[in-house]
């Protein structure tokens, strides 16, 4: 194998979508629950305007915390979140090569595209893809966005969402993320558990029983007003992480259970309006500076054709 | 006639494994009706799918259509011309629209009415060159598909991304553009064990050189060697592979070249319920399962492939470290549930709607609980542990469990009660209480499960009949049409002694004493019509026993007449019998209310006396209870049959309509005593 811990695969990962034009971003400093949320993917997404980014994002899932004792399920792990846009024809192609630099050969592998459509209710985006297999395993998710806060995408952003633990389990061979070697030099191994393992118990402990419930409740409903008001104010991006810290805490409350079923419909329904509101306002401020980063036929076309038709 | 063979591909991004098959069937069949209206002849049309690729041959397609011979009718003779001799509006605008500038073109045609101008258009038949484009446009568009998408800046819309597009007619590709591709040649093989763009020469060659590049198109041919290669495995592994035929055809959806792989997971996942690891195995990673000749689960899965690995060891070992984790999930959901009893997660069951006006699942549960304990006792079994069962039936959908595995709901809270150590009556009812699950499914076998199965299906269906929502002609979101059948076939198969009626009432009054039951009942005893025409009993027959003087009430009851009648119908004095019962129907009908009783000194003939004899020793046997139920009707439509001579020699001999009122009087009643003696059974009349 060629890519040997942890950290190389990242660079790996960095230095073959750089070359691919990408513009290499660094993770969004704020919980989120999948490199979706990074406003590289979320905003850029929207609108006329070309962009291709990858980054790595940590994700935090607080329903998924098992104290780290399942093998491959945790509360906080890492994506790697590639985006192009317009997604190019040779997109797959270009996702399988990716895979050959990290030292997988498709030859000996089962590598299979497996139907998998991504919604998120909250972001009230959806799009059509696959998860993509390696031997019955998981390893990302690919998507062809279709909609974004309630708007319909023109062009079409094409995901990749490596997930990077269990890639690196393939590439080391390992069972367990805990065995995952981290880094290593001569006279040093870090391992993924000495890393993170004591992090992921305390964390699941947090998540599952001692966070706060009624003061994550106010601070939803402090989010959500903060939202209002900056939109107000003509400031999407600002706004935009208010919903991000608002879908984290509904997050909370949903692992401390504290959201009954009809409630929980409701906030996803309070949180999915916010993200309409400041992908318009984000649409609407890009226009107004006239979509810099667009490509002119595309954004005649966008403007002639997808706006009127919807 | 020139034909040759006609070949189609798109080559696209893999396709959503459970459309492939709704996709290519309709695709093939747009096709082979679009070639049929515009009347080209052909063979036959063979369909190829596979994840990458919509394809079909048409074999001996011809090259033109036949050339076609129309008659246009113009305007008549006389409105053709004016007084001048000039052609009139009406003639020029019908030589225009034939594309004419003479009207020595037309010629006349002669009819009662008059003679007409008419014009006989020769059209030559069109050629497949051109005509092909617009027949595959036609053919696309109309597919089913669910969500269509958009990749890239390009504007047009299909499954999944397309890259090419094939269309060959023999040797020569026919041009055409469709979804933004060029028609050619070309096309990929596998997508590893293949490289570089295929050419295909020939329209007939393509199966065989995509075989050659590793992909097997012809979906049913993948399928029999997927079926093949886990027969191979049952053999090697003395075991039997299950075969679900929804996984299999999902599985060949997702390879072109299938390749079975068997491996094996920790044994001390078999703690965990056998049903929620099968879950885990076949919705997360279409596994086949194994069991041993005895029908136990085996610690071992089958997954097929889409590759020939140059190291499939490595493809074992990856797929065995997946389902590890995918396991100790399932073990996890099943520690974590068995935190709790199922006695406990009722609270949080009244968190969770069951429909917006019927209320939580907890009110749910307590209504199933209090209907479940009124059955119990009608039938006469244990009422409290009925209205146990009832209350914690639902208190499953709450379990982490069943929140990843939703069809393992009822069969987890079996697990579960018998781990808070409720007694097994209870357990084995919570288990079976979704039963049958299926039209024609299992039923549930304890009484308890019985109880508590129609208690449930009877609270939804007098719920949403009380709301007003009963099930339209598409739409049944709460399935009562299966539930209600549901109802049936147990009260019936199970023998249930139950009065469903009162029943009904009881449930109905759960939710309102304002929710009404007779359109459940009326429409429980349709669905029992269509049950009954579904097996081969006609509906007249059903109809009969419905129509009775005796209401359905015991479901069992109204199945022994229905099954007797059934049976009496084949007698050789069915016919007569059902003659005289229409007769006396239409006679009785006629003479309006009866109130005379029968005064046997009123006789005028023998006949008489010897019907009145022989429904008088009838009613006497009908009224004599049977021991044997199942003898029971059958023994009554004997009685009734041995009436047939009789009853037609009264016919042959008396006039029932006599003109002196009294006579008449007393000939009605004998005519109506006969009738309600039949009554009683069903309505013979009803009977074509």
């Amino acid at each position: 194998m060629s890519v040997a811990t942890f950290q190389d695969m990242i660079l790996t990962l960095q230095r073959y979508w750089a070359d691919q034009g990408c513009v290499l971003m660094q993770p969004y400093d704020m919980e989120v629950g999948a490199g979706t949320f990074h406003p590289a993917t979320f905003l850029r997404a929207i609108g006329p305007e070309s962009w291709q980014a990858a980054y790595v994002q940590p994700c935090r899932r607080p329903t998924d915390g098992r104290y780290g004792e399942n093998p491959n399920r945790y509360q906080y792990y890492y994506q790697f979140q590639v985006m192009l846009k317009p997604s190019p024809e040779n997109i797959q192609a270009l996702y399988l090569d990716s895979l050959r630099h990290l030292g997988i050969d498709p030859l000996v592998h089962d590598i299979r595209f497996v139907e998998d459509n991504w919604e998120s209710p909250t972001l009230g985006a959806w799009g059509l893809g696959w998860e993509v297999w390696m031997d019955g395993m998981e390893i990302t998710q690919f998507t062809y966005f279709q909609q974004v806060g309630g708007l319909e995408c023109y062009p079409v952003t094409g995901e990749i969402t490596y997930g990077l633990e269990r890639l690196a389990l393939y590439l080391q061979g390992v069972e367990d993320f805990q065995q995952l070697i981290w880094s290593k030099s001569d006279t040093a191994t870090v391992t993924y558990a000495d890393v993170f393992h004591q992090y992921e118990v305390e964390m699941s402990a947090y998540n599952f029983d001692y966070a706060d419930v009624n003061a994550l409740f106010a601070q939803f409903d402090f989010c959500e007003a903060e939202t209002t008001r900056l939109l107000a104010a003509s400031l999407p991006l600002p706004a935009y992480e208010f919903v991000m810290k608002a879908s984290h805490a509904f997050n909370l409350l949903d692992a401390r259970q504290a959201v009954s079923v009809t409630e929980r419909q409701r906030f996803i329904l309070r949180v999915r309006a916010l993200s309409r509101a400041v992908a318009q306002a984000y649409f609407d401020s890009r226009q107004a500076l006239d979509f810099p980063l667009a490509d002119d036929a595309i954004k005649q076309t966008l403007l002639q054709e997808v706006i009127s038709d919807s | 006639m020139i034909v040759k063979d006609l070949l189609f591909e798109l080559q696209t991004e893999e396709l959503p494994p459970k459309s492939l098959g709704p996709l290519i069937k309709s695709l093939v069949n747009n096709i082979d009706a679009e070639l049929k209206k515009s009347q080209f002849d052909f063979k036959t049309v063979t369909s190829y799918a596979t994840p990458r690729r919509l394809a079909f041959l048409v074999s001996d397609l011809a090259e033109q259509q036949p050339d076609q011979s129309i008659e246009r009718r113009g305007p008549a003779l006389q409105a053709a011309y004016d007084s001048e001799g000039k052609p009139s509006k009406a003639l020029t605008g019908f030589m225009r629209s034939c594309g004419l500038d003479n009207p020595d073109m037309l010629e006349k045609l002669e009819t009662s009415k008059g003679t007409w101008l008419v014009y006989q258009q020769h059209k030559p038949g069109g050629n497949i060159r051109e005509l092909i484009g617009d027949i595959l446009l036609k053919s696309l568009s109309t597919l089913p598909i669910d969500r269509k998408m958009h990749w890239g800046a390009s504007r047009v819309e299909f499954v999944r991304p397309v890259h090419s597009l094939i269309l060959l007619y023999g040797e020569e590709i026919l041009p055409a553009r469709i979804l933004n591709c060029d028609s050619g040649r070309t096309t990929l093989g596998h997508r590893f064990m293949s490289s570089g763009l295929i050419n295909i020469k020939s329209a007939n060659e393509y199966a065989e050189v995509l075989r050659d590049n590793y992909v097997i198109v012809d979906f049913e041919a993948r399928k029999s060697l997927i079926s093949e290669q886990l027969a191979k495995v049952e053999a090697l592994e003395n075991a039997r592979v299950i075969i679900d035929p929804e996984l299999l055809d999902e599985v060949t959806s997702l390879v072109e070249w299938p390749v079975a792989l068997s491996g094996k997971f920790d044994p001390a996942f078999l703690s965990v319920p056998g049903e929620a690891l099968i879950s885990a195995m076949k919705s997360h990673q279409r596994y086949f399962h194994l069991v041993d000749l005895q029908g136990k689960l085996l610690p071992r899965f089958v997954t097929i492939a889409n590759i020939e690995s140059k190291d499939p060891q490595a493809v074992i070992a990856g797929n065995e470290r997946v389902i590890s984790p995918r396991l100790a999930d399932a073990a996890f959901f099943y520690r974590r549930d068995q935190q709790t009893t199922l006695e406990s997660n009722l609270e949080r069951l009244g968190n969770v709607v069951f429909q917006a006006k019927l209320g939580t699942y907890l009110d749910k549960a307590k209504r199933i609980s209090r209907i479940a304990g009124f059955i119990a006792e009608q039938i006469g079994e244990d009422v409290s542990l009925a209205q146990r069962a009832g209350l914690l039936c639902k208190a499953d959908l709450v379990a982490s469990m069943v929140g990843e595995f939703p069809e393992l709901q009822g069969l987890m809270g079996g697990y579960y009660a018998h781990h808070d150590g409720e007694p097994e009556a209870v357990v084995q009812a919570i288990k079976e209480h979704y039963l049958p699950s299926f039209s024609g499914g299992e039923l549930p076998t304890s009484a308890t499960g019985q109880a508590v199965a129609i208690a449930d299906k009877l609270d939804t269906l007098t719920g949403l009949f009380g709301i007003d929502q009963p099930p339209t002609g598409s739409k049944d979101p709460f399935a009562l049409r299966r539930q209600t059948l549901g109802v049936i076939r147990i009260c019936i198969q199970a023998g249930l002694k139950l009065d469903i009626r009162e029943t009904l009432a009881m449930a109905a009054g759960q939710h309102s004493p304002d929710f009404s039951t007779t359109a459940v009942y009326d429409y429980l005893l349709d669905r029992l019509g269509t049950w009954y025409q579904d097996q081969g009993v006609p509906g007249d027959t059903f109809n009969a026993v419905r129509f009775s003087h005796q209401v359905i009430t015991d479901l069992g009851d109204c199945d022994r007449r229905v099954r007797s009648i059934q049976e009496f119908r084949a007698q050789p004095q069915a016919e007569n019998l059902i003659a005289a019962n229409k007769r006396v129907a239409n006679i009785l009908k006629k003479a309006g209310a009866i109130d005379a009783s029968i005064d046997t000194a009123l006789f005028q003939s023998p006949a008489e006396s010897a019907l009145f004899a022989a429904l008088g020793v009838a009613e006497a046997d009908m009224q004599a209870p049977h021991e044997d139920l199942e003898q029971d009707y059958k023994a009554k439509c004997l009685t009734l049959a041995a009436l047939q001579s009789t009853i037609d020699a009264y016919f042959d001999e008396v006039m029932v309509m006599a003109e002196e009122p009294a006579i008449r009087a007393n000939r009605l009643a004998t005519l109506q005593k006969m009738r309600t003696l039949f009554l009683d059974i069903a309505d013979f009349s009803l009977l074509q």
